[in-house]
């Protein structure tokens, strides 16, 4: 058990929160926000591809830094205190499934691009009907001779107008649910592509985007023509359990600033001429989100840390993002009643805070979804101790296991 | 970052699990149980001395002074062992407890004299801090001590004290200053159980037996007295980061969760198995997130004790949220039980015959070490720099 971070993480930590203070000021954010075009600014992106933050998972050979997922992390923590534009989330994501899925021919084009930055991605996965089962798509794909024929209809594709390339998930049209997932690389510029954009109160950018008979040849099948390890569907999973992994990061860094923050107000607004945060009903609501705050940062690192190292996280990730969701929002909520007038003016900025954990409370699974996660490894007793032997050194090993002493 | 154990922390937790298995006998907890509100039984008493002898009792003790000088973690190890199978340890915490104040602000003198009595079991001593009138405001005690030629004369009424009718001494908070601020008047002492004017009162509780103390002209020797005098709240206050962080290590209720879920795992009612239902299965994950939660606030407080880091405002917040969600633990487990959650001591409890006391105990743990109300404002105004009024 340790907590520390390396020298180098301690560094890059200072460096990202710095970087994101100056680039990012309150202002600028809140501008942002404020426009409905897209959050994205070259200027930026070029700085953070020069940082080398496009590529921090990303092996060598293909121009990343071959660093952990873990310090990405670290990245991300901060990104969620300086409310970074989504894009950089996005297209991370795409490039951890191409990562994990892509043949040689594409991890060289695409990733070495993305560190770069000369271009961006997006994964399209939810559906209309479909949010988190990729077995329940309704998205197709159909072999007609040398060519895939692409059909159907993603929701939420989280920046796909600036995307230079979306990597959609379908399953095969003679699939009958589960094993035929395939991974597209289509641009939006593809015929047949069309987007829609979708008016969210998080003011970032999403859309529908459609697929009307869009025709791409083998090359633009994501591992095509390579032996996968794993399934693709399997793939899929772990691309999507890093990025939620990465998200906790992220919304524990945003929880995380919305206290600091809090804490500063109260401490400089007064009323019957002292400051409001020496009433003990205002320091005790803030003691609750502080214990919430570290709890989140607490299981956000310990369920990166150990994707990062390849262990298994099912249930420690479940915990995370859960336990954050809730964390997240309701510390924006309790900010609000601890500023009450002042947090609801947009000057503030408070509000940008409580949109973006809304946003991410309800993607990558809601607290339902991962408890329910949760649940399945709980059920039946036999299974729970089946995975806890896999990481069997961690710490936990002391509770969660067959009870010994007493005979039942 | 790492989250696991080293390969010596699993070998120390293999080490005190085979101890507990040995030692920690069906037989010894139905002595304990039984013997409660009396005087340790043959079982008990030899299970303690057993402890003591392998020095776990105080497992942070210097070196110089005997002790094993383990870490944080490897006491909270053994702590969360101990607790997960009910291993009793409330006199050993006592002991702990007053050596550690006895290192760290003791005499050299006091350190001779005292120290190898508590640390090897000689003295068994309880809690004379809170009286009537002085509970979270407790610088206002007002038992006295004065300094007669060589000898102490103590007059006073403590309260709430635990394990006081079994104790072999009071470590006993006294007013040696009337003209002081009240944090500046206090001293601590020892004083033996069998020194002529003291008086246990049994006070029966809810939960376990604890005692009104009296003491009406109680003499004791002058060197009996521990620090310097007038230093007694340095004293108190530097034991309490340690209680409070002990308080937030909740394993005995990880217990009883982890026997929820086998008991939801093999029992059927009204013909469904319990753990089938789904709103069953919704309560017990939102518990482990939580209980995992809690966990790793202990092992997180350990660690920052072991790189030296100020825990007041962590351990705090660890207690806060071990004894608050260990009551919702308990509760829910008696609606899990359903008509069967109202036994008390019953043959067929579920729980062999422990529900009814959890749910009287968890209570205390809110209160005790601190009141939960006083810990938020330590974590608002140490963790979080809030201005005081
Ligand atoms: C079973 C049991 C065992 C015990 N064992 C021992 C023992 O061995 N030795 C010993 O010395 N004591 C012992 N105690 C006493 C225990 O430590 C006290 O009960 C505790 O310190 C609280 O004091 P009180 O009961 O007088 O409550 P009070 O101080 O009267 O508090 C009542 C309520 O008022 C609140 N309150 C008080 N002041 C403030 C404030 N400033 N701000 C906000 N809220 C406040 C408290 O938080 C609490 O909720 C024991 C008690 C019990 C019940």
């Amino acid at each position: 058990m340790d907590l520390n971070f390396t020298e180098e993480q301690s560094m890059l930590q200072k460096t990202a929160r710095n970087f994101f203070e100056k680039e990012f000021t309150f202002d600028l954010v809140n501008e942002e926000q404020h426009s409905i075009i897209s959050k994205h600014s070259a200027d930026v992106w070029k700085k953070i591809s020069d940082m080398g933050w496009l590529g921090v998972v990303i092996d060598e050979q293909y121009g990343g830094i071959g660093g952990s997922l873990f310090d990405l992390g670290i990245i991300y923590e901060e990104a969620g205190r300086a409310l970074l534009p989504t894009t950089f989330y996005s297209t991370v994501y795409a490039s951890l499934l191409i990562e994990q899925l892509g043949n040689e021919e594409q991890k060289e084009s695409i990733l070495s691009q993305i560190v770069e930055g000369s271009i961006m991605g997006t994964i399209a996965f939810a559906e209309p009907d479909a949010i988190n089962k990729p077995e329940y798509f309704q998205t197709t794909a159909k072999k007609l001779q040398d060519r895939w024929v692409l059909n159907g209809t993603k929701a939420f594709v989280s920046n796909a107008d600036t995307a230079d390339i979306i990597l959609v998930i379908a399953r095969k049209e003679d699939d009958s649910r589960g094993e035929g997932l395939m991974t597209f690389i289509v641009r939006p510029e593809d015929h047949g592509v069309t987007l829609k954009s979708m008016n969210t109160f998080g003011n970032d950018s999403q859309s529908v985007v459609n697929f009307n008979n869009i025709e791409l040849d083998d090359s633009k099948v994501l591992g095509d023509g390579i032996e996968q390890t794993e399934t693709i569907a399997q793939s899929i999973e772990i691309a999507r359990k890093k990025a939620t992994a990465l998200q906790c990061m992220e919304m524990a860094g945003g929880a995380r600033k919305v206290l600091d923050m809090t804490v500063d107000y109260v401490s400089e607004r007064k009323q019957f001429g002292v400051p409001i945060g020496s009433f003990q009903a205002v320091q005790h609501h803030l003691a609750n989100m502080l214990a919430e705050v570290e709890g989140s940062q607490l299981a956000s690192y310990q369920a990166i840390w150990m994707l990062s190292e390849g262990l298994e996280a099912e249930q420690e990730l479940a915990i995370a993002k859960a336990f954050v969701s809730e964390t997240y929002k309701s510390t924006t909520l309790m900010a609000h009643q601890l500023w009450a007038g002042m947090g609801f003016a947009l000057d503030s900025g408070l509000y940008l805070y409580s949109n973006r954990s809304k946003a991410t409370e309800l993607s990558f699974g809601t607290y339902d979804y991962h408890l329910k996660r949760l649940s399945e490894l709980i059920t039946p007793v036999k299974e729970t101790l089946k995975v806890k032997s896999e990481n069997s050194n961690l710490y936990r090993n002391t509770i969660f296991r067959k009870i010994d002493i007493y005979d039942v | 970052m790492n989250f696991q154990l080293t390969e010596e922390q699993l070998a120390w937790q293999q080490e005190v699990r085979s101890f507990i298995k040995e030692n920690v006998t069906p037989e010894l907890l139905a002595e304990v149980k039984e013997n409660d509100d009396k005087q340790p039984g043959p079982l008990e008493k030899a299970y303690l001395q057993k402890v003591i002898k392998k020095g776990w009792q105080g497992l942070n003790w210097p070196k110089e002074y005997g002790g094993l000088n383990k870490s944080a973690i490897d006491r909270l190890i053994f702590i969360e062992e101990m607790r997960y199978n009910h291993a009793p340890d409330q006199e050993l915490k006592f002991m702990e407890y007053a050596a550690n104040a006895i290192i760290k602000k003791g005499t050299e003198e006091n350190k001779k004299t005292w120290l190898p009595k508590f640390m090897n079991g000689e003295i068994i001593p309880s809690m004379s801090y809170s009286e009537p009138d002085s509970g979270t405001d407790l610088a206002s005690l007002r038992t006295r001590a004065e300094l007669d030629g060589d000898e102490w004369v103590i007059n006073g009424h403590k309260i709430w004290n635990t394990r006081g009718h079994r104790a072999t001494h009071q470590w006993l908070a006294a007013r040696t200053d009337l003209n002081a601020p009240k944090h500046k008047g206090i001293s601590i002492f020892v004083v033996p159980m069998n020194t002529p004017g003291i008086t246990v009162v049994e006070i029966k509780t809810w939960d376990h037996r604890v005692n009104e103390v009296f003491f009406e002209n109680v003499l004791i020797p002058k060197d009996f007295l521990i620090g310097e005098m007038n230093q007694g709240w340095n004293i108190i206050t530097s034991a309490l980061n340690t209680e409070r962080f002990t308080i937030g290590i909740g394993s005995h209720i990880w217990r009883l969760y982890d026997e929820l879920v086998e008991y939801c795992n093999r029992t059927e009612r009204d013909g469904e198995l319990l753990i089938n239902r789904s709103e069953v299965k919704q309560r017990l994950s939102e518990l482990k997130m939580e209980i995992e939660i809690a966990r790793l606030f202990s092992f997180k407080a350990a660690w920052m004790q072991d790189v030296g880091q100020d825990i007041s405002s962590f351990s705090s917040m660890s207690k806060i949220y071990t004894t608050e969600l260990s009551a919702r633990v308990v509760d829910y487990a008696t609606q899990i039980f359903e008509l069967y959650g109202q036994l008390n001591d019953d043959e067929t409890d579920p729980l062999y015959k422990t529900i009814a006391g959890f749910y009287r105990a968890v209570p205390l743990r809110r209160f005790g070490g601190g009141t939960n109300e006083v810990m938020r404002n330590i974590v608002a105004q140490r963790g979080l720099s809030l201005p005081r009024k």
